[in-house]
């Protein structure tokens, strides 16, 4: 005899339409949904994808994680496995796409006490310009009433 | 000669030389002389998009990369909520380090005889302290330590060891105090705040996950035990190898709801008049003179 | 001015045939049915905020007001002060220029970047960083020219400079800002 769940499934007549994918925010093409003037303030928003799936340090550098390091570990080497849980950096044409989809809030140095990022804020050995077109620093803290010679005995970033 | 080095020249040459004498035919249209347009497929006789419609249509996003609409490059990697997820509940402090705080009382900008606090340290005008976007205050960091000579009374929202250690070695006294958001808008700007004509708050008790942060004295924290911290600044000076001095800073300290000193909460002050007037009101009075602070979460 | 409209009408309905036997005790206690707006509503009362004065002393209130002059630098035994401060000295006058201070008492030199030619490699341009000191009275090609050995001796390397002798300005081109500091220093300025 026939149970009864295998006589609904062979007199079901109407199929479910299977490709049917609701428009989310993850179907829609991006432009849609990058929003140049917000309907309330006017002012622009930051793209919520890059704030998922990037961090911005205070020296400018974005860094984001490796893609697929969750997936099939079983399979993967002893190396894999520790430098699958790396951050990595983001390159120089990256950097500044990522900063132009950000609204100024996002790309102003912050500082909180025990930030586990705190080491990385900090560039070594980088010789371009300290300063951009407007004389703000680019990689450093803005130092109150400092020269540079004391800044440099004492701050780790000049 | 060879047909191939033949110039265009020769070539029509050679033509007009075997053509006979000009006829009609020969005023004829060359063929592909003259061409009708055609008309293409799309609106508006345009292959493609019309300009206005490229004009008016939504634009791909910056760094759209030719491909696929809905999995542009900034898309390609996993989400990380350690990164930004917590954005609204994290707490941002002004970075103050001990050389900074040193070339402000060289240069006279802080008077090290008063004590320093949030207001003293914003009267500068060289720090922005923003409450509306989720910064709490100061947090004094060791840099030059080495060499703080100063006998001060300060009063940050965090402190690390090294810069405590620091203050105390040269004979004064840090406390970590907490300053919810409306108090920390009137401590920063004092001035507008008066201008306002608004009542100066009570200081609110700290949130859950800060209350153990201020009441450990290990962190001076403004709500932990006056004995506790003798202890922890012997400790801290035993630990680091220093001789603890004595403490002469004689001023007293805030009381715990207290937002400027020698000034009551619940007053409205009046730059005008330089006066500084308190309501008469009973229920008014006996909230504001009631030690204990509102546990309300900020 | 409802409640007494109702009241009256109240009292010309049932009042009037109450008025036989009423007295004044039974038409005292006024019914819930016969003000129903005052009951219903709670009575409103309304104080106004009185102050008095509070004797403060407005010292307190004075030292939170902003600064808005530069505070005089307060006099110290020794320089350099704690924080690596020294005011411009004495031999600062014996040159034939003089690097006065900026407002804050710090010496003028001031950072900035300026386009430099476009790298063929990368398709780039590059940038280099200048240093620009400002206030420059006097020679102020005897300036450059102390400056420029200085720096050639310390760094080993030609440095580039630029004189506007009416801005009183002199530009530097690869040299760190804080040899240039070091130098005005030595100079007593």
């Amino acid at each position: 005899m026939l149970t009864k769940a295998v006589m609904t499934s062979l007199c079901a007549t109407r199929q479910a339409p299977v490709n049917v994918a609701a428009r989310g925010i993850a179907n829609i093409p991006a432009h849609e949904y990058h929003i140049r003037f917000d309907q309330r303030v006017g002012r622009k928003r930051p793209a919520q994808d890059v704030l998922d799936r990037f961090k911005r340090l205070n020296n400018g550098m974005w860094i984001h994680a490796h893609p697929g390091r969750h997936k099939l570990k079983y399979m993967k080497d002893e190396t894999w496995q520790k430098t699958s849980l790396y951050y990595e950096t983001c390159t120089k044409e990256q950097c500044e796409i990522l900063d132009k989809l950000m609204t100024p809030y996002w790309l102003r140095q912050k500082h909180y006490p025990n930030d586990p990022y705190s080491a990385y804020h900090v560039r070594h050995n980088i010789n371009s310009p300290r300063v951009d077109d407007r004389g703000n620093f680019v990689r450093e803290r803005k130092k109150i009433l400092m020269d540079d010679i004391t800044s440099q005995r004492f701050f780790p970033d000049c | 000669m060879s047909q191939a080095l033949r110039s265009a020249k020769e070539r029509a040459f050679q033509i007009v030389e075997k053509a006979s004498r000009i006829r009609v035919q020969d005023a004829r249209d060359n063929i592909g002389a003259r061409t009708t347009g055609r008309q293409l497929k799309k609106g508006h006789n345009q292959m493609g998009h019309t300009q206005g419609a490229l004009e008016r249509a939504a634009k791909p996003p910056l760094g759209w990369i030719w491909g696929d609409f809905f999995r542009p490059w900034q898309r390609m990697y996993p989400g990380e909520k350690l990164f930004n997820a917590d954005i609204n509940s994290r707490r941002e402090y002004i970075p103050l380090s001990l050389i900074e705080l040193a070339r402000l009382i060289d240069l006279g900008w802080i008077n090290p005889s008063r004590p320093i606090d949030v207001s003293a340290l914003c009267a500068t005008q060289k720090f922005q302290i923003n409450p509306k976007i989720r910064q709490y205050g100061f947090d004094l960091t060791e840099e030059g330590a080495d060499s703080f000579p100063y006998q001060i009374d300060i009063e940050v929202q965090y402190a690390t060891q090294s810069a405590i250690a620091a203050v105390e070695k040269a004979g004064g006294r840090v406390r970590t105090a907490y300053y919810d958001v409306e108090s920390l808008e009137a401590a920063v700007n004092p001035k507008a705040w008066f201008e306002k004509g608004k009542v100066i708050p009570k200081r609110k008790a700290p949130p859950a996950s800060l209350i153990e942060y201020y009441m450990d004295a290990k962190n001076r924290g403004y709500l932990s035990e006056e004995t506790e911290m003798e202890k922890e600044r012997q400790l801290s000076a035993d630990v680091r190898g220093y001789v603890l001095p004595d403490v002469k800073v004689s001023s007293a300290l805030k009381s715990i709801d207290q937002v400027f000193h020698g000034i009551p909460s619940g007053s409205v002050v009046s730059l005008a008049d330089k006066k500084v007037f308190a309501p008469k009101n009973e229920l008014h009075r006996e909230y504001y003179n009631r030690q204990v602070s509102d546990k309300l979460y900020s | 001015m409802l409640g007494s409209t109702i009241r009256s009408f109240a009292s010309r309905t049932t009042g009037a045939s109450r008025s036989f036997f009423s007295t004044s005790a039974v038409r005292k206690t006024e019914k819930l049915w016969e003000n129903p707006w005052k009951y219903a509503i709670p009575e409103k009362t309304k104080t106004l905020a009185t102050v008095e004065e509070i004797p403060v002393d407005w010292s307190y209130v004075e030292r939170l007001m902003p600064i808005e002059v530069v505070p005089e630098v307060p006099k110290h035994e020794s320089y350099p002060t704690p924080s690596g401060w020294t005011p411009p000295s004495g031999a600062g006058k014996t040159h034939p220029y003089y690097v006065r201070r900026r407002p804050d008492h710090l010496l003028p030199l001031y950072l900035e970047r300026k386009r430099d030619l476009l790298n063929e490699k990368t398709l780039d341009f590059d940038y280099v960083e200048l240093v620009t000191v400002r206030s420059v009275d006097g020679d102020v090609f005897a300036c450059e020219q102390d400056l420029r050995t200085y720096l050639q001796e310390q760094l080993g390397h030609p440095v580039a400079t630029h004189v506007d002798e009416l801005k009183g300005r002199i530009k530097v081109k690869g040299a760190p800002r804080s040899l240039i500091e070091q130098f005005f220093y030595s100079k007593g300025f």
